[in-house]
């Protein structure tokens, strides 16, 4: 009986868990082939490059635990950049540059959950309305910049250190750090799962569920306005489809990392454990010298993976 | 009674709407051209579209561009409109040559003049189609000509490693300018591409983090980085600078972003090769225009190319 207690447990524990151990193994295999990869410079390498990716999809995990996906970040962060380093060229105080980009990032948020909350939409309108927002937002950076590369002005200051050195790596913590103290530890983030588990039986129950679901959508944005202006100060420039493909990173982070795709709960240190393995596993195949073509298929791969064990680990605690 | 009424209100506005679409294809008003344009929102785009455009107001053209978003069934469905709208010519900028031969069977068919644009079409078809295209080999093999001199005057009989950055897995521009710089690289086994095939689909951060990882990688044994357009550059220079490698590894870049002049004027870039979205929009509609009028036209009308360097930015237009 304990035998079969022992196996049954050791089989819950890999199903939950299975991706960490396939990336462990990813990066003891590279190690050995290329001692450079357990470098501290490019772990450092790998945080920065996943920060960007990891603030937005901190902002993507609240939407999905409110049992929705916001498909717009990608638009904002794109949106964000321009408008940026457009008030930058034309000579704005870094600090107005930088409140701009959070600015429409946090507009763009309030307009998509205003237009989901009002009509009481599930996920699968606010799928549709986010998708919309996601063509109508690109459709908007593309005005100011007509379509083109814009290379920032930049210079010392605070805009620079936004993406400078490890400064995208503090911020992305930072965010990480008290957005999970937020879910966590307060009533905000016990309503956020009650929403995301049955919206009905939360309105029933007295919560006031649209301004809680135009809030998730703000924060979403907000921190796609943010990862919007950290990635243009780290490449000191921005063009029109720079967020492009950035809500499918989000969402593939947030899975990975093993919250649930339904909703009603999760964690923003998955989120930040899924944005790791991505970052990680793209980092050791570039180190491991793998062309883009395999590198892609391994990431569609994990993620496929990253849903059948979080199916599998679901169905056998059941 | 009311039900009657409401019905002949609505024929009698079919037919009046059907007699306004009518009259406009008939009448004797400026020529129409449509463009069906694969990369829309690409940085190379909005020149050259705005080069169509221009082009198209002087020759007292009326133009209507459209976003193919490099799919090739909806370019031929866009086609397919254009022709039935009664449009006096065509500009198709495919997304890949590889979806081309429907599109190019379907525009031969009906008859109406059209040209062929950037990219190129499929080999199948490519002898049916007038073209306005760079010779993308050409290109691939005057970015090579430039690793060579770069080689020649910096590790002349010793050994140089290249990290190189493609644009995007799959489209025959990428294929091409590689193709090229290896056929060009083969005399000088020297020179090694230190990395394999790495795709940054023309975005600098994506670019930036590849060109991290490959100095993580290869460390000094990259003498000189190479990337496919001003975007990956900017992606490329700013993970050098990071790593303070600027200055100890050479840059070469196709491309003429406003960014790349300002690297070649300081310095920091060695040279890049031409690729004029400005010329190559206006030249699609020359030749389009001479289609229209029955005049007859080289079967590929070159986009001009060759390196620029530091002394030779005032003669090239930039973006």
């Amino acid at each position: 009986m304990e035998k079969r207690d022992f196996k049954s447990k050791a089989k819950d524990f890999i199903f939950s868990n299975g991706i960490l151990f396939a990336i462990i193994l990813l990066i003891i295999i590279t190690g050995i082939i290329e001692p450079s990869f357990f470098a501290w410079s490019n772990l450092l390498n790998v945080l920065r490059q996943i920060s960007v990716n990891g603030i937005v999809a901190c902002g993507m995990t609240v939407c999905i635990m409110s049992g929705c996906y916001d498909l717009s970040v990608g638009s904002i962060v794109s949106m964000t950049g321009v408008f940026t380093i457009i008030s930058l060229n034309a000579g704005t105080p870094d600090i107005v540059c930088i409140l701009i980009g959070l600015g429409i990032g946090l507009a763009a948020g309030i307009v998509n959950g205003t237009l989901i909350a009002s009509i009481n939409g599930r996920s699968g309108e606010a799928f549709i309305i986010t998708y919309g927002m996601q063509v109508v937002l690109g459709a908007i950076a593309l005005f100011p910049s007509k379509g083109l590369f814009i290379s920032g002005d930049v210079h010392e200051g605070l805009f620079k250190t936004m993406g400078d050195g490890n400064m995208p790596i503090y911020i992305f913590l930072a965010v990480a750090i008290i957005l999970q103290l937020v879910i966590s530890k307060t009533q905000y983030g016990r309503h956020l799962c009650y929403i995301g588990n049955n919206m009905d039986a939360a309105k029933m129950s007295g919560l006031k569920v649209k301004p809680n679901r135009i809030s998730y959508y703000a924060i979403s944005g907000f921190l796609a306005g943010l990862g919007g202006v950290v990635l243009c100060s780290r490449v000191t420039s921005s063009n029109p489809t720079a967020g492009l493909g950035y809500e499918m990173n989000a969402i593939a982070a947030v899975v990975v990392g093993g919250n649930s795709a339904s909703g009603g709960s999760g964690s923003i240190i998955r989120t930040v454990i899924g944005a790791v393995v991505i970052g990680i596993m793209s980092n050791a195949l570039n180190i491991l010298g793998i062309s883009t073509n395999y590198q892609l298929t391994v990431k569609g791969f994990l993620i496929v993976l990253a849903v059948a064990l979080d199916i599998i680990s679901k169905k056998r605690k059941s | 009674m009311k039900k009657v009424l409401a019905l002949a209100l609505a024929l009698v506005m079919c037919v009046s709407l059907a007699a306004c679409g009518g009259s406009k294809k008939e009448s004797e008003g400026p020529k129409r051209i449509f463009m069906s344009a694969a990369y829309y929102t690409a940085p190379y785009g909005s020149p050259l579209m705005a080069a169509v455009e221009a082009r198209c107001k002087e020759l007292g053209y009326e133009v209507q561009i459209v976003d193919g978003e490099a799919n090739g069934d909806k370019q031929l469905t866009q086609v397919k409109t254009a022709v039935a709208d009664g449009f006096d010519g065509i500009i198709y900028w495919p997304g890949d040559s590889a979806s081309t031969p429907p599109v190019v069977n379907y525009l031969n068919e009906s008859g109406v003049p059209w040209m062929n644009i950037n990219t190129l079409p499929d080999d199948s078809v490519i002898d049916d189609c007038t073209i306005v295209a760079s010779d993308e080999l050409q290109i691939g093999k005057e970015l090579g000509k430039l690793v060579v001199k770069y080689y020649e005057e910096n590790f002349p009989g010793e050994e140089m490693g290249i990290a190189y950055i493609e644009g995007d897995s799959g489209s025959s521009y990428t294929i091409h300018l590689t193709q090229g710089i290896n056929e060009v690289l083969a005399d000088y086994p020297q020179i090694k591409i230190l990395n394999d095939h790495q795709y940054s689909n023309f975005d600098p951060t994506l670019s930036m983090n590849i060109m991290e990882d490959m100095i993580t990688k290869y460390g000094d044994d990259i003498d000189l980085v190479l990337c496919q357009d001003g975007g990956m550059f900017q992606g490329a220079y700013n993970a050098l600078e990071a790593a303070n490698r600027l200055g100890t590894c050479g840059i070469i870049c196709q491309g003429q972003d406003l960014i790349v002049k300002d690297k070649l004027l300081s310095g920091e870039l060695y040279a890049s090769v031409a690729q004029d979205p400005t010329t190559e929009g206006s030249l699609s509609v020359d030749v389009l225009d001479k289609l229209i009028k029955g005049e007859k036209v080289d079967h590929w009308t070159y986009t001009p190319t060759g390196p620029i360097f530091k002394e030779d930015v005032d003669k090239f237009s930039w973006f």
